[in-house]
């Protein structure tokens, strides 16, 4: 008997071996090598850089070896400034979420042939969907996810070259976040609160911005300063991590210059966007910009670049693989009124037969360049063979592909000064001797790859009256229109002030092409280029009447929580209903002097 | 976020289960051999399948035909009802089979779905050694010609005894399963979605024959590395257009997003093939007086691997696919369990004692390698190649780019301890209690937070057989009452919060998307009491049950302000309810016997707590699906859907034009009121002055819109948005702001269930019948929705033969229809329901309300055919055979994905199948 029990109970424990094949491991072993965990919640002080404290080589070391994990995640979101996501570089999907539906088209830059997506459709261009409403402010919060926790890492104020060059990212998203859509939890996100709730003015944004600005230039100028070991550091990882400049392609650090240039180009930009609402303020930003240092080259350029990143620009995809957007009608009127290079090898003709649903005409293919104009009702297809649509004028791959997605470009800050100038500014030079350079300087195309403007553009920049084109669609959906661009190319000492305007912002609109939300600002600000009207703008939300152009993108919210915030302090901050008519605080309706 | 079960489990069945009692998870037991002989038994039946519902889709309108190629919907003229077949051909060769009289297109796709099962068993054994063997096959043949199905399963189960106190149990199980051509829904590469959606004058028998042709085409700019002399002699960054060569598509419709069903059925094929072997060794020794020990070892080791590929001029929604793909998945997951229980049974008289302490280990391993890549080979330094060097629908592991197979693992596991007790009195009454202990391996990531990762559950139950405690009259024979209280904990999610992926190439990190939390586990409080009676000699009988259980902490993931991902652990879901059976068993005469049972039952639920914020304030979360929301309030139900309303008229509107001088054209003014004036001036042909401006009034106010009218603009179009227009101050319309998902349209839950089966015998026939269906709920048809804004549907049909036959024409020419809201407007019917159909679900979600016959069986049993107690049953059986009533024109039961417990969508799902069948069952 006791035999047995001894034999049960030697069996019982026996069994306790069978723990050794239970593995009970920690969140983390099944990762593989490209995943690790890294904390985002950190609270510091983004407002604040430190610039002038001297790094020991350990403390330096130290601090570097916590942040390399995250510092990935900057150029993360330098990508996502121009349409790249989780880490990839700008591709056609993001790309098109930010630009492509909405922006593109106010700016009146391009046309969205055909109404159905596979997550929503657009039937007219100003058509109000929540659908894709809230995709150009996508760009802005990735950009966030990615570099509010660099940021605010508690390590970061040793590298403070690398905090202010990170902030200055997040300041150009901001920005154009603010002028797209109006108030946002600008100084909530800065903190790194979870659920932000309190909607900032624009006003209050854009001098947050400035802010921000000045102290990054004072830090970047500060590196002068330091050390050699220190400054060979910083280039290390400037190389490894940032490609907003040429640096890579060109084989030469060119250290700080580029960022500073960055930093004063984007505060110039922003002067003159509140020009109307606060003309003594715009010329203190303007002056003190201009003062400091903007670009003045090809070479200080800061954006992303095919040729150095190694992508093709995403308007490929979206134009010729998946028939998503095409020249409008009123780009096409515009640069065929003046004849610009650009109809010469950029912009390709028809690429097949259309034909006319009233009278039966033909146009045979190639035979020249057609635009779709804004709001006109699409209909269904993406291929040619449904849509006659998908046959209208596109950009040509060979030019398109390398061109370079500009963060800021050389001939909009001439424009720029050039407005200055002409508003009796100090911007250094005279508003001629700008405007004349910017033109030159104004091309698409990767600055390697020029060859057909540089021959083209002297011709064009005679040109003192525009040719009175008439734009008709080869479909018969409508009557022909004449131009509306009565000025020309050549500067005129003797035009008036508002001429001159509309020349340089005429000129810089063609400039900024393809990059829309920059255009988009200038178009509401100042009125120019002149455009076409936009077609069924009843189609939208019904706040723009039959004329009028959109003024901003309406947050249009279903999550209730969301909604709770807008209607407690969005629309206070808004200053009027969250709908496409209302102007933003710079947008004020008064004339351009 | 769970479906609460409606039903709970008893006290100690949720100590040792634990969260796998909670999700639901069947405990599958394998019979035990009986002792003394051998027995065999042998099933076999075959079923067939047809579809039990289709859409009602219309023969009479076809596709506009636009040149040498067709529209994509059938708003088109009316066909011509002869029996000509005709061909479009464009300048390129591409040509469009069609044909001027619509044919049942469905019937033809859909063939008879064949189903077969065998399975053989033996069992047998002596005092010492039991055995159980059983082999059984499925073998389906789906609805869809190319999708079948096969399934084989061995299971093994031999018990032994040792010295009369130690029994070995042995359990091995392999079930091997191959899958080809699943089908799912949706509108993305479902044939399905094609055939409902193919114009109406498309030659579907043309292209059924001939989906695939031989020929050219040019693929889209792919990118490589190529010379460009402009650049100098170099290589740059370029793209090439191809002209590939190959199988091609045939379709009547070119574009993207449309195919022709038979090549997504014949041309784009996958294998699924599982193997899965699943067993335990259990060992149980009785040491003394009592007191008995079990240990197991379970293993659950599933090997999948699926192949699958997709053929070049496959259109895929925004492009074609230029070169096909390929996909190769495998994928391991090894589960182990180990459980130790200690009991002690003991009886002292009229007292009886039973304990169990135990301990469960639990772990999951998975591994997945999977392959994802386009069927082509690329340039080893990716230059472009000469079109005629393009190899395409190569379908190896190796085609496509470098980096195209990813492995991934997966690791979770629990473990728990547990004590249960129970105490009998005479074997009338008994009570029990348990308590669990659960650890969860998700919380081990919050440590540094100090977030404990073990929970702790109790529960308690007693049961008393009342009938023998009190003297109950004659016909009451038995009553039992019961009642109990469990919880039952769950784990949250085994993600990583603080996950950021490194992407080497390209030197970028990505951050995670997740917000902060303090996480707790689900944890399910059911209470559950019930009675159990039988009266009349135990002919009939009655099973009442009331519960009522509660989700507490469920884990949500809302969207924060911030845009990142907020996990929250929040709120109280209850579910209360009532389950009765009643059951009667009539022996009618000495060869007729009736048997019946009625199962009702009813559900309650309630949303008691929704999330709280910081500031404890109740918020509402929300989850949208197809336009509709789903909305989480305090106080109202899970399951409640929200939609917008048409934008309506505010107030009654009446306008009135003036002219005035330097304005060319007429000016309308509106006015709410039908006495509106211009300074108390309204009548015809009055001349008012007004601010300076003289207005002539040329018409009286008329009124133009009815306070609740849907708004429609020039084209006819409403807008769904919610927003109401009204006259302003100016004298002009606007909007008010839109008010989304602002109208309640009911909840997609059914509140009652109902069953009733009954079973004749007279000698050895039998039949048999089941009626089942439920009351309440709702069920969305996007199929529905889709077919009206395509003009495909009957509805559409006769809306537009009512209006030709009728007169009924809108302002631009087209075919009209009166607006749904009584006001007389007339738009024209696309222009209706091609936004309708698009944008308001509202008309497309159903009453599920539904009841069936759900099951029917005639047989006859030949008895000691083959022998003493050797029989032999066959019966003919159908099921889902046809509705004894419906609302909805779609199968209400019909659910597409059930990820998120989100009841009833129907997306062009395959149709659900009325089948019949025979039966046959052998035991010797």
């Amino acid at each position: 008997m006791k035999r047995k029990i001894f034999f049960s109970v030697l069996a019982v424990a026996a069994t306790f071996n069978l723990q050794s094949c239970m593995d009970y491991d920690v969140p983390g072993a099944e990762m593989n090598s490209d995943q690790q965990q890294l904390v985002t919640n950190f609270q510091g002080n983004i407002d604040q850089i430190n610039y002038r404290i001297q790094p020991t080589k350990e403390n330096f070391e130290a601090a570097y070896e916590e942040l390399f994990p995250y510092l990935g995640a900057g150029k993360t979101a330098q990508y996502c400034l121009r349409g790249g996501k989780n880490g990839d570089v700008p591709g056609a999907h993001a790309y098109q979420r930010q630009y492509g539906l909405g922006p593109d088209c106010y700016a009146m830059y391009m046309t969205i042939p055909h109404r159905d997506f596979m997550y929503g459709t657009l039937t007219s261009t100003y058509n109000n969907s929540n659908d894709f409403n809230g995709d150009p402010r996508g760009s802005y919060s990735m950009l966030k996810k990615e570099l509010i926790p660099v940021l605010n890492h508690p390590r970061i104020d040793s590298i403070p070259e690398v905090k202010a060059i990170n902030l200055l990212y997040y300041c150009i998203s901001a920005q154009e976040l603010a002028d797209i859509s109006g108030p946002f939890t600008y100084l909530e996100d800065k903190k790194n609160i979870e659920n932000p709730s309190v909607y900032n003015t624009v006003e209050d944004i854009y001098k947050g911005i400035v802010q921000n600005l000045d102290t990054i230039v004072a830090c970047l100028r500060y590196h002068e300063t330091r050390p050699n070991w220190y400054k060979e550091r910083v280039r290390d990882i400037l190389m490894s991590f940032n490609e907003t400049n040429r640096d890579l392609y060109s084989g030469g650090y060119t250290g700080m210059t580029t960022y500073i240039k960055l930093a004063n180009s984007l505060k110039l930009r922003m002067a003159m966007h509140i020009v109307k609402v606060n003309p003594s303020l715009a010329q203190k930003w303007a002056e003190e910009a201009v003062h400091d240092g903007v670009v003045e080259s090809i070479d200080e350029q800061s954006g992303l670049f095919p040729v150095v990143s190694g992508f093709s620009h995403p308007l490929v995809d979206i134009i010729w693989n998946w028939g998503d957007s095409r020249i409008s009608a009123s780009f096409e009127s515009l640069l065929m009124s003046l004849d610009h290079p650009y109809t010469k090898y950029l912009i390709t003709k028809n690429s097949n037969e259309i034909t006319n649903k009233k009278t039966g005409a033909v146009l045979p293919a190639n035979k020249k360049i057609v635009g779709i104009r804004s709001g006109i009702l699409v209909g269904d297809g993406q291929s040619y063979g449904q849509n006659q649509r998908i046959a209208y004028s596109g950009l040509d791959r060979n030019y398109l592909q390398d061109a370079p997605l500009y963060l800021v470009k050389f001939a909009e800050v001439d424009f720029l000064r050039a407005e200055g100038a002409l508003r009796g500014w100090n911007m250094g030079g005279s508003a001629q001797f700008f405007y004349e350079r910017g033109i030159r300087n104004a091309y698409l195309e990767e600055p390697d790859y020029v060859y057909e403007y540089k021959d083209l553009v002297d011709t064009y920049m005679q040109r003192e009256q525009p040719i009175a084109y008439v734009q008709s669609d080869p479909m018969g959906d409508g009557a022909d229109w004449q131009s509306v661009t009565k000025i020309g190319v050549k500067w005129n000492d003797a035009d008036s002030k508002e001429t001159k305007l509309e020349k340089i912002i005429t000129q810089k609109y063609i400039a900024l092409f393809p990059l829309s939300t920059e255009a988009w600002t200038e178009l509401r600000r100042t009125g120019y280029p002149k455009c076409f009207r936009v077609l069924n703008t009843s189609d939208g939300d019904g706040s723009v009447r039959p004329g009028e152009m959109i003024r901003r993108i309406p947050w249009q919210s279903t999550d209730p929580i969301e909604l709770k915030n807008i209607n407690e302090t969005g629309l206070d901050a808004l200053g009027g209903p969250d709908v496409q008519g209302t102007r933003l605080w710079w947008d004020v309706e008064a004339p351009n002097f | 976020m769970l479906t609460p079960p409606p039903s709970t489990v008893g006290a100690n069945a949720a100590a040792l289960y634990g969260s796998a009692a909670a999700n639901g998870v069947v405990m599958i037991t394998t019979k035990k051999g009986k002792e003394g002989k051998l027995d065999v038994n042998f099933t076999s039946n075959v079923t067939f399948d047809t579809p039990l519902l289709t859409p009602e889709i219309q023969n009479r309108y076809g596709a506009a035909i636009n040149g040498t190629s067709i529209g994509m919907n059938s708003w088109g003229p009316a066909l011509g009802n002869t029996n000509n077949h005709y061909t479009l051909r464009s300048a390129d060769g591409k040509e469009v089979y069609l044909r001027d009289k619509a044919y049942d297109d469905i019937s033809d796709f859909y063939r008879l779905g064949v189903t077969t099962n065998n399975s053989i068993s033996l069992s047998g054994g002596t005092e010492k050694i039991r055995t159980y063997v059983s082999y059984a096959n499925s073998h389906a043949n789906g609805m869809i010609r190319t999708n079948n199905y096969n399934r084989n399963t061995f299971a093994f189960r031999q018990s032994y005894k040792f010295f009369n106190r130690v029994t070995i149990d042995v359990n091995a199980n392999y079930v091997q399963t191959v899958t080809r051509n699943r089908t799912s829904g949706g509108f993305v590469l479902n044939p399905i979605y094609d055939l409902y959606t193919a114009p109406r004058n498309v030659d579907m028998r043309y292209y059924k024959d001939n989906y695939q042709g031989y020929g050219t085409w040019k693929s889209n700019s792919q990118p490589g590395w190529l010379m460009d002399p402009s650049k100098g002699d170099n290589f740059v960054w370029g793209s090439k257009t191809y002209q590939l060569t190959g199988p091609m598509q045939q379709w009547a419709i070119n574009n993207a997003g449309n195919n022709n069903p038979y090549w997504l059925m014949n041309m784009n094929q996958g294998k699924d093939k599982e193997d899965r072997f699943y067993g335990y060794f259990q060992g149980k020794v009785d040491i003394w007086d009592g007191l008995a020990f079990q240990a197991r070892v379970s293993l659950d080791h599933t090997k999948f691997s699926s192949e699958s590929h997709r053929y070049a001029t496959t259109q895929l929604p925004s492009s074609m696919d230029d070169f096909g793909h390929y996909w190769l998945n495998n994928q391991k997951a090894n589960e182990l369990y180990t459980d130790y229980l200690l009991s002690y049974n003991k009886t002292f008289g009229d007292w009886s004692v039973s304990a169990t302490a135990g301990w469960v280990g639990h772990t999951r391993k998975t591994e997945t390698i999977s392959t994802d890549v386009v069927a082509t080979q690329y340039d080893g330094q990716r230059r472009v190649l000469a079109d005629d060097k393009v190899v395409i629908n190569r379908f190896e592991a190796n085609s496509g780019d470098k980096g195209a197979t990813t492995k991934s693992e997966g690791s979770n596991w629990d473990k728990a301890a547990l004590v249960t007790a129970q105490v009998g009195w005479k074997d009338l009454i008994y009570v029990d209690g348990s308590y669990r202990r659960d650890w969860y391996r998700a919380f081990k990531q919050f440590a540094y937070m100090g977030t404990p990762d073990n929970y702790g559950y109790f529960g308690f139950g007693a049961n008393a057989i009342l009938s023998s405690l009190f003297k109950l009259p004659e016909w009451f024979n038995y009553a039992k009452y019961r009642l109990s209280y469990s919880e039952v904990g769950n784990s949250i999610p085994n993600s990583i919060y603080n996950l950021a992926v490194n992407n080497n190439v390209r030197g970028t990190t990505t951050l995670s998307g997740y917000n902060d939390f303090w996480p707790i586990p689900e944890k399910t409080k059911s209470f559950e009491t019930g009675l159990e009676m039988q009266f009349l000699n135990n002919r009939l009988n009655a099973d009442i049950t009331y519960y009522n259980s509660a989700m507490h902490n469920s884990y949500l993931e809302i969207t924060g302000t911030n845009g990142k991902v907020q996990p929250v652990n929040t709120g109280v879901i209850r579910n209360q309810g009532v389950e009765l059976t009643l059951g009667y068993d009539w022996k009618i005469s000495k060869d007729w016997r009736w048997k019946t049972s009625l199962n009702f039952s009813f559900n309650k639920n309630k949303i008691v707590e929704t999330y709280r914020d910081e500031q404890g304030n109740p918020k509402m979360l929300t989850q949208s699906l197809a336009g509709v929301q789903i909305r989480y309030i305090e106080g109202g139900s899970y399951g409640d859907m929200y939609v917008s309303d048409f934008r309506r008229w505010k107030t009654d509107v009446y306008a009135f034009t003036v002219t005035c001088e330097g304005e060319a054209e007429p000016i309308t003014f509106y006015s709410p009121y039908p006495d509106a004036t211009i300074n108390g001036n309204s009548l015809k042909g009055s001349t008012v002055n007004e601010g300076g401006i003289e207005y002539q009034i040329i018409s009286s106010p008329t009124k133009v819109h009815s306070a609740g009218d849907i708004y429609v603009n020039e084209e006819g179009k409403p807008t769904i948005d919610g927003s109401q227009r009204y006259v302003n101050s100016y004298g002009t319309l606007s909007n008010t702001q839109g008010n989304p998902y602002g109208k309640y349209i009911g909840n997609m839950n059914s509140k009652f269930q109902l069953g009733w089966s009954n079973t004749f015998y007279f000698k050895d026939f039998s039949l048999y019948f089941l009626i089942n269906g439920r009351i309440g709920g709702k069920v969305i048809s996007m199929t529905e929705g889709k077919l009206d804004a395509l003009g495909q549907s009957q509805r559409t049909a006769d809306a537009r033969m009512y209006a030709e036959n009728n007169g009924i024409y809108a302002d631009n020419g087209q075919l009209g229809m009166y607006v749904p809201d009584g006001s007389g407007q007339i738009v024209p019917i696309q222009t209706w329901y091609e936004t309708v159909g698009q944008n308001n679900p509202a008309d497309y979600v159903y009453n599920a309300t539904n009841f069936r016959l759900r099951e029917l069986s005639f047989g006859y049993t030949f008895r000691n055919l083959l022998g003493d107690g050797k029989n032999l049953t066959v019966s003919f059986i159908g099921r889902n055979l046809f509705f004894i009533y419906k609302d909805a024109p779609v199968d209400p039961d019909i659910s597409l994905s059930n990820g998120n417990g989100l009841g009833a969508f129907e997306i062009f799902n395959l149709p659900s199948a009325r089948s019949y069948g025979l039966n046959l069952k052998l035991n010797f």
